[in-house]
This record gives C-alpha cells, structure tokens and sequence, in this order.
C-alpha cells in the first residue's frame, strides 16, 4: 500500500517543494491549511506521516500534534514538527522535530535584490542629490550595531558602512529614516558583527529642507531596533549586545512608553515588569520565561533603546544565605544602623 | 528604589514592638510620611495580618522595612511574601520565660526552611530579676545551631537593637569577604 502523508501549513510554496520530496520517495501527499481539516483527515483515513508547519490557526503545535494524534486512525501516524523560533515543542516517541527551512524564502529574497545589470540592487530611498551630500564627516569609527544603535541620540544623521556596503539616514524625533541602503534590507545592519560607522547632528533647519519623497524609508525607532533583532535567532548572539546579563534591571522609561511598544506590550506584563525593577536581574527575567527567543529579543531591544538599564554591580549572591544584596547596599545600610 | 526587610519574630509580649521602635523612623504605619506606591502595597499587604511596621531610610534610593511578625502559623500564608527581599531575621524571647525561650526553636526553623537568612536570637527583658539561668536557656535552646549568636538585650535601649541588627546584617559582611 502506498504510504501517505497530510501536511497541515500555509507555507504553499515550502508545500510545494516538500510535496517533491515526499513524491520522490513514493508517499502520497494530501495538504491542508487548518487543524479543523487536519482532524478531519485523519479521522476517516489513516496517514503513514503527518507534517505540522506553521498555519492558519493559533494553537501550539505541540498541543495540535497531541490532538492530531489522539484523534488519528489507528495504526496512528508519525508526527514531523516543522519548528519555528520561540515553539515548544515537547519529546514524545511518535514526534520529530526539524526547523523551518528558510533557504527558499533567502532565495527569493536574494533573486529580487538583483538588478537588470544582474547586479545586486542598491536601494535608494531618498533624493540621490540629497544622499550623497549628506553626511559631510569622514571620520568613521569602529564599533558593533548594537553600540552604534544604543548611542544614537534624537537628531542625528548617521552613515554605516560594512562588507562594501553602506546605509545613510537619520533620527528625528523617534523615528528613523533611510535615505540609501545596499544591504539586504534596513534591519540588516544588527547581523553584522562590525561596522565603520559615523554620527552627525541634524539640525531642524537642514531636516526642514530635505525633500523626503514618500519612497523614503521611514519607522518608528524603536520599533526598527526590535525588527533589527528579529532577524537573529540566536539567543547567544542575541545576548551579545548586554554587557552583563547578572546585573539587575531598572526600568527608566514611564509606563505609557512601555505600553506605545507593541513588542514590550505583547511579551511582558508591565505591571509586572514595573514591579521588578530593581529588583530583578537581567537573567533572572529570561530563566523565569524559558529564554523564548521573542522576549529575549524584546528585552534586549529594552536595553539596546534605554528603556532599561543595568545596575553598575553584579547582585551579591551568599552562598552561606538565601540573601542577594549588592555590596553597596549592605554596607549603606550597616553603617546607617551603626550611625542612628 | 530598592528596598530590603528586617524580619522581627518571637513570642507574644517578647519585645517585638518595642524592638522596631527604637528604630524607626515613623511610629504606625498611618504616619503622614511619604511612601512609594511600590512599598505601600507590600506594606498593605503584609499590615493586615496584624504584623507591626518600621521603616527605615537609607538613601533616596534604599529603604529598609522592619517587620514584627507574631511567628503563628495562622499567618504561614504570608511568609512568602514576608520574606521577599528579607536580608536578616531576629528572633526574640522573654529570658524570664521558659515557654517563650522554647519556641525560638520553632522560629528559627520555621523561617530556615523558608529562606536561609542570617540570624540573631535576642533574649529580652534582661533587667527582671526573675531570668533564667545561662544553662537553662542554653539546655532550652539547644536546637537553634551553634552559629546564632544568641545575646541579651533590653528592647527598649537603642544601642541594644542596633548591636542586635549589627549582629545579623555583619553575617552577610562575613561570607562576602570570604
């Protein structure tokens, strides 16, 4: 009997090359975009595989495995996961996991950046003439995205340069605007390692008389750096940009900024992160939510903006007592008692 | 601002109120002083338990709270939130009453299973002619570690609980140099 297999994704074109694959080794594939037709399928025929990629539903695709197989004809199929960053997904014998492939979107992506010179595209997204005058300093420095985007002040002209490639734009109140970029995108810039960078004051006059066509690149800053940081996966990389991630956490900005930033707003509670503040490390709030990859990039995105700081000290942790008190701290408050 | 917690406990009519008095800087809670609204819901919460409350200012931003809890199990429910940010615990006894010393015991490993906090064990009342023997509360105490410093003191003299405090909070000073 030929062997079949269900796979439950909106991704139509990793269906498509998956259905290939599949064929090529004699299974029959039948797809579907929602868990509702998911269980219907294997509840009137039996499925040898059932893939489970991102789709058209919101529940985790742990529990639709579970569910899945629960419901599933006997004999029950085997379930391949397709992870994607931030997903769950638990050990069980009849689930394999694999990550989300994402060769075929880079390839996409790679293919309309070329241009008719089968050159790579340069972006421009301002007024040519306005690009090339404007950034009238050659003194470039050395540094990483991350420190270059944490001391970007408001009003500030910048230009970054890095692999023989070159983004110029400003910051003007709270939003940022590319007006040239040759690499991939704008949020490209955080997946470097290095780059040659330089700053300069924009002043309202010269901001008033930049003819900015509707073409200009242009997004609230601080929800540019958290797009930034979508595009790494990796938590270490992530980690990166933090100095530290021992020290405890202030949280500097007020609770309506906190509650304007869709990524603070739909990772952490605020209240709750109000109430830590001080109070928390950096590290303890990223073990107490498992490091999911969103909230690490939204904490991270805290840091990088300001919104929060760290401590100047590490927390004292006894190994003798279940107390954490920074040195300072203790000794502030032994000598005002020694005092009164 | 950060703030950190005193734990007083011990026996009814040990001292414990006395004890936060002499140092504190606000007599009840319902004092005109101002507080954060951060400290003012953990105050709240823990006030209502009938627990007595000192405050302490530090610096602009430190603040140490001085609690006084009965030490019932009727208020186990609290602890947890009691010992949250807790940097010592002070347990005191009426030297002149067996049944009082007795129940330090009970204290110290009541709070030690909860959170291991540096502590000091404070025999009050020590001006009363009727106290007990050294061998008697050391034979009363006996399940309290050898590490606890156990002193005595009058709960109403000032330098009594500061050197009370010192004792704890010097414990903490200890284990960071080492």
């Amino acid at each position: 009997m030929e062997k079949t297999a269900l796979f439950v994704m909106d991704d139509e074109l990793l269906v498509n090359i998956l259905k290939l694959i599949f064929k090529e080794i004699d299974y029959e594939v039948q797809y579907v975009k929602t868990p509702k037709e998911a269980i219907e399928k294997v509840t009137k025929q039996v499925f040898y595989i059932v893939v489970i990629g991102k789709n058209e539903s919101t529940i985790v695709k742990s529990r639709l495995a579970d569910i899945i197989y629960e419901k599933a004809l006997k004999p029950k199929p085997h379930i391949i996961v397709v992870r994607e960053p931030g997903d769950m997904i638990y050990k069980a014998d009849y689930i394999t996991t694999i990550k989300h492939p994402t060769f075929h979107q880079e390839l996409l992506k790679s293919i309309s950046l070329i241009d008719e010179n089968k050159k790579i595209k340069q972006i421009l997204y301002g007024n040519k003439q306005i690009v090339d005058n404007f950034i009238k300093s050659d003194e470039f420095s050395h540094t990483t995205p991350s420190e270059f985007f944490k001391n970007m002040k408001g009003n500030q002209k910048f230009e970054i340069r890095a692999d023989n490639k070159r983004m110029i734009g400003f910051v003007m109140s709270g939003e940022i605007y590319v007006l040239f970029s040759d690499f991939q995108d704008p949020y490209g810039t955080f997946t470097l390692d290095s780059i040659e960078a330089v700053k300069e004051d924009l002043k309202i006059p010269e901001f008033l008389s930049l003819q900015l066509g509707s073409n200009v690149f242009k997004m609230d800053f601080k929800e540019f750096i958290y797009k930034s940081l979508e595009r790494i996966y990796d938590k270490d990389k992530l980690l990166s940009f933090v100095p530290s991630i021992d020290k405890t956490i202030e949280v500097k900005a007020p609770s309506y900024i906190l509650e304007q930033c869709g990524f603070i707003k739909n990772n952490f509670d605020i209240k709750w992160l109000e109430s830590k503040s001080e109070d928390i490390t950096f590290e303890e709030i990223l073990k107490e939510n498992r490091y999911d990859l969103n909230k690490v990039r939204a904490l991270v995105a805290m840091y990088i903006l300001g919104i929060i700081e760290l401590s100047k000290e590490s927390s004292t942790v006894n190994t003798q007592f279940d107390v954490k008190i920074k040195k300072s701290f203790l000794k502030k408050i032994i000598d005002k008692i020694r005092g009164l | 601002m950060a703030v950190f917690k005193i734990i007083i406990t011990g026996s009814f009519n040990a001292g414990k109120t006395e004890f936060i008095k002499q140092i504190s800087e606000i007599a009840p809670i319902t004092t005109d002083k101002p507080v954060s609204e951060k400290e003012m819901r953990d105050i709240k919460a823990l006030t209502t338990v009938a627990m007595d409350f000192g405050r302490l200012t530090v610096d602009n931003d430190l603040v140490l709270h001085i609690y006084a809890t009965p030490g019932q199990e009727r208020f186990n429910f609290i602890y947890p939130i009691l010992l949250k940010n807790a940097i010592a615990l002070i347990i005191l006894g009426d030297i002149t009453d067996r049944e009082s010393i007795k129940e330090i015991n009970k204290y110290y490993h009541d709070f030690y299973k909860l959170k291991k906090l540096p502590a000091v064990v404070a025999l009050t009342k020590i001006d009363k002619p009727e106290k007990l023997s050294d061998d008697e509360i050391n034979s009363l105490l006996s399940e309290v570690p050898n590490y606890v410093p156990i002193i005595k003191i009058n709960a109403t003299d000032k330098e009594d609980v500061k050197k009370t405090l010192l004792f704890a909070l010097e414990q903490l000073e200890e284990e960071q140099i080492v």
